[in-house]
């Protein structure tokens, strides 16, 4: 039985209307915790793997109504593959629940100077690049512009980790999905990642996960672009791509790196 | 708004404003409903109209007795030298017998057992300065006595009833003690008494004897007040005659130009603060707030012997060791109505709630390690602590969020659960309460919703 209590202050605080039929899905506000930089890395394998990649395809026909961008992630070799922006963001929501995560850009960079997992080979996304309101993906990019703003100033270009975003499902995306900054979004300026840059080698990343270049790199930043919203990803030859507009592309050389076993959140 | 209301809060601001300009000077540092207000003075004064308990930090010479000693007097109608009197002074030496009370000796050498009561325990009104000299050991001694304003001695006790009581405390140094928990816990809220500004200095520099004070001073009735305190009467007797020295004294400051406030006026300001309701968004900040410091998803409830853990999220609950406690959570809907009173309001905002509560949380709360490194580099014009509470029960940063935030953001999801129960939609309201709590990572407020509505 409720408790009486509860009961009454709901009588004292609720609306006279009662409240109509839910039509979309829940989705909780949420605060995911931080996590230390000792974590460990690894690809998503095995049954585990397989276990969130049905879990995964679950939400993407129940809560997003099985929009194609969402539909890339593959289970084969017993390794998950596959990667675009959309598909970590909602990866990432089911991995937080069960106390992992993919990878930030810092992560990225951290596990390659440790040697942690190797990487050759295979692709990843980690990170938007925001640096307009135009094209490409013009209708995004005024969208988290809009919700940038909500936080305080916004000075281009922007690179914001997916594993802060959220995911919504909405109708007038091209991709019909958007993006939506969590509290634990975090907004870099990423000055690094403007077109001037392109080209530019460098052999590894700031504690953000952006380039620190030198002449003599071995790695490649390859950052055309000088307008609207790409995404951030770690290329086969571990260079730095920052200015692809295609987020729905994905194949299977794309690897989801997660925190998992050995991470501990940041207390 | 009632004549009367408005008459007797004037009163109030004007004790304020006269104690602010000439006897405490002091700068603002405080803004809610806005209106500013010197913090130190203002909880000083919200502490008088409550009769609470207040601690104050600060550094030496700072002006923390001085403004208990002032605050005492004024609201109180107790002339300052007695104030001055039978205030305590702390130190490691400091007995229960020093403190509270003595044996008789005369009866005792005549086998008879009477406790001899001090001054500090009779007189209503109290003042302990440098309280954290006393060692931990001892300071369980006034436990009882602060939260009640009842003491014991022997097989006897003497009970004065709620009655406001300030503490001084010097930041941490050779010669102090840490207060223990249950001591912080029964302090309603903490101040510090601040540097005031280098004019106000050069004025209360020049004040050489503190001549300002004999407006508020009257040796005569002092004595006659410390007699009475001395005279072995029983303390329904003492009471009667400090009540008339009181009315006298009053009579006084009126011939001075300096109206205080009588006891019907005290009593009627009670009534008023009491009846003062919240309004539905602050009191769901406050039930939020509830949640963030009592839930842990992971060990059933906050605990002071279980580690702070951010596995399920950056709620408050994850910032630091301990728990909220019944205490605290009286202070606030205490402070906040009286501040409420005080600006005429007719309900409690969350404006009242989110400025009060830093103030009743900052000094009982234990703020991890971690939680202090994030906040230790900025720039602030608070002590670390209440910089760190105003933060976290604030928007807070992007890096640590505070409640405030997330209680905007997840409203209305706890307003569709209130809806769906108070409309008699038990099934669909704990469904949803489910959904928000997400295993635990949602508002903790969900989870306790799901207890609730599980009857568990």
């Amino acid at each position: 039985m409720p408790n009486p209590r509860f009961l009454k202050t709901a009588e004292r605080w609720m609306n006279k209307e009662v409240p109509s039929e839910k039509t979309q899905p829940v989705t909780p506000v949420q605060q995911s915790p931080p996590l230390m930089n000792n974590a460990s890395y690894s690809f998503l394998e095995g049954t585990g793997g397989q276990a969130i990649l049905d879990e995964y395809d679950q939400r993407v026909s129940g809560d997003y109504q099985g929009v194609s961008a969402l539909n890339v992630l593959s289970f084969a070799d017993n390794v998950l593959k596959g990667s675009n922006p959309f598909a970590f963001v909602l990866l990432n929501k089911i991995l937080t629940q069960k106390k992992m995560r993919i990878a930030t850009p810092a992560d990225l960079e951290r596990a390659l100077e440790k040697e942690a997992i190797n990487l050759r080979g295979t692709y990843g996304d980690s990170g938007l690049v925001l640096r307009s309101d135009g094209d490409p993906n013009q209708y995004l990019a005024k969208d988290l512009i809009n919700q940038v703003k909500q936080r305080g100033s916004l000075q281009f270009p922007l690179m914001v980790p997916l594993a802060g975003l959220d995911l919504r499902y909405d109708a007038n995306s091209p991709y019909n999905l958007s993006f939506q900054l969590t509290d634990f979004a975090e907004l870099i300026y990423a000055p690094q990642l403007n077109k001037i840059n392109h080209g530019k080698k460098f052999n590894k990343g700031d504690e953000q996960g952006l380039p620190i270049f030198e002449d003599s790199g071995t790695r490649t930043l390859y950052s055309s672009e000088s307008n609207g919203l790409c995404r951030l990803c770690r290329v086969r030859g571990l260079g730095l791509d920052a200015g692809d507009g295609y987020l729905a592309y994905s194949d299977g050389g794309g690897r989801v790196i997660v925190c998992a076993e050995g991470t501990s959140a940041k207390n | 708004m009632p004549k009367t209301k408005a008459k007797i809060q004037g009163k109030v601001k004007g004790l304020y404003d006269r104690i602010g300009s000439e006897f405490y000077l002091c700068r603002d540092d405080f803004e809610a409903g806005g209106e500013k207000y010197n913090s130190a003075l203002l909880m000083g004064t919200l502490t008088e109209l409550n009769r609470g308990n207040m601690l104050l930090f600060g550094e030496y010479g700072g002006g923390k007795t001085t403004s208990a000693e002032y605050l005492q007097s004024v609201f109180n109608g107790l002339p300052l030298d007695l104030v001055k009197r039978v205030a305590i002074r702390g130190n490691p030496q400091l007995t229960e017998e020093k403190m509270v009370g003595r044996p008789h000796y005369g009866k005792m050498h005549q086998g008879e057992e009477d406790v001899v009561w001090q001054h500090f325990v009779q007189i209503g009104p109290k003042i302990f300065d440098e309280f954290n000299r006393i060692p931990e050991s001892n300071q369980a001694v006034v436990l009882n006595g602060v939260d009640r304003g009842e003491w014991n001695y022997l097989n006897d006790f003497i009970s004065t009833g709620p009655q406001p009581f300030f503490a001084t405390c010097n930041y941490a140094d050779r010669g102090n003690n840490g207060l223990i928990p249950p001591i912080l816990d029964r302090f309603d809220v903490a101040v510090e008494s601040r540097f005031p500004g280098v004019a106000n200095v050069l004025h209360i520099a020049q004040d050489y004897h503190n001549d300002k004070d004999k407006v508020l001073s009257d040796p005569k009735l002092t004595r006659k007040a410390l007699s009475v305190l001395n005279s072995g009467k029983p303390q329904t007797e003492v009471q009667k005659e400090l009540e008339a020295i009181v009315q006298e004294h009053e009579k006084g400051l009126m011939t001075k130009d300096f109206p205080v406030l009588s006891r019907e006026d005290k009593e009627r300001i009670e009534q008023e603060v009491r009846a003062i309701p919240f309004d539905k968004d602050a009191e769901q900040y406050f039930a939020f707030l509830v949640a963030e410091m009592n839930t842990s998803p992971k060990y059933g409830q906050k605990r002071s012997i279980d580690p702070a853990t951010t596995e399920n999220g950056l709620y408050l609950q994850a910032s630091f060791v301990g728990s909220g406690s019944r205490r605290e959570e009286k202070s606030i809907v205490r402070y906040a109505k009286s501040l409420a009173w005080l600006q005429n309001q007719d309900k409690v905002n969350l404006d009242h709630v989110t400025q009060v509560a830093p103030y009743v949380l900052w000094h009982r709360v234990r703020w991890t390690p971690e939680t202090q490194n994030i906040f230790k580099d900025n720039d602030r014009n608070d002590p670390l602590d209440l910089h760190i509470t105003k933060n976290l029960l604030g928007d807070g940063t992007n890096e640590m969020p505070g409640v405030k935030k997330r209680f905007g953001e997840s409203q209305e999801n706890y307003q569709r659960v209130i809806d769906l129960a108070g409309h008699g939609k038990m099934d669909e309201a704990l469904r949803e309460a489910k959904e928000y709590s997400a295993d635990g990572r949602g508002h903790p407020i969900f989870q306790d919703a799901v207890k609730d509505l599980e009857g568990r």
